[in-house]
């Protein structure tokens, strides 16, 4: 029940983040999705879990995003969430592909997903197919500075058509 | 240098970890053939070249693009990545 109230409250933070936003003339995303997630080095509990979550962002500028993301892990429940800006690229030959470099402070409820660190990341996005245009495949890594653990993710999402 | 080599050079030696991606997912093709059509294209773009004229131009214009913020100016190009 305490994690289901987290977890709400987590959501309500993310709405506030993209109402807030939204008002100062930013354009705000939502999507939810699921992760494959690893967890590796020193204290790690547990290899890997499987996780569903809600993330938002905003583009700031062409290579300029802050993101805000929090996962619910399914078989060690947790509650891991994170916030932070990264630099972006995108693909000159392929708008639909994008990597990036970024910091995000990171977090979660219980040891396992702690502690509350910086994590410097790298990452990918990709639009598989334009078809799908809401459908988005990609893979995140992140170095806990305090924690020496890397998370390493394997997402998909669904972006919540917000804008016309 | 490859896209993947200038994500794990420019976040330095300690997050060398992050060559995990590429073999995750090449792990994930192997005991999934049928992922092979939606994760090759992916790897081979980790594995593409970054141009050193790529390089220098990402510099300049990520501080500009900063300045325009600081200053309340916004584009919301939208990128694949943030979803992430």
């Amino acid at each position: 029940m305490y994690r289901i109230l987290n977890t709400l409250v987590l959501s309500l933070m993310t709405l506030t983040f993209l109402g807030g936003a939204a008002q100062a003339g930013v354009v705000p995303r939502a999507s939810v999705g699921a992760n494959v997630v690893w967890l590796d080095g020193p204290g790690s509990a547990f290899p890997a879990d499987f996780e569903a979550g809600v993330q938002s962002s905003a583009s700031l500028s062409p290579h300029i995003s802050a993101v805000a993301s929090a996962s619910y892990g399914f078989s060690n429940s947790y509650l891991r969430w994170d916030g932070g800006f990264r630099v972006t690229a995108t693909d000159v030959a392929d708008p639909d592909f994008n990597v990036y470099l970024g910091a995000r402070y990171r977090g979660g409820s219980t040891a396992e997903v702690r502690p509350n660190e910086w994590a410097p990341d790298a990452g990918f996005g990709w639009k598989p197919n334009k078809a799908w245009p809401n459908i988005v495949v990609g893979g995140d890594a992140g170095y806990g500075l305090q924690s020496n653990r890397v998370v390493a993710i394997l997402a998909v999402r669904y972006l919540i058509p917000l804008h016309k | 240098m490859t896209l993947l080599d200038f994500i794990i050079k420019t976040l330095g030696n300690a997050a060398g970890e992050v060559a995990d991606l590429k073999v995750i997912l090449s792990m994930v093709v192997a005991k999934f053939p049928d992922t092979a059509g939606l994760l090759n294209p992916i790897i081979q773009k980790l594995d593409a070249p970054v141009t050193p004229e790529a390089l220098a131009l990402l510099g300049p214009e990520v501080l500009k693009e900063a300045l325009n913020i600081a200053q309340g100016r916004f584009d919301g190009t939208p990128h694949a990545g943030d979803a992430v």
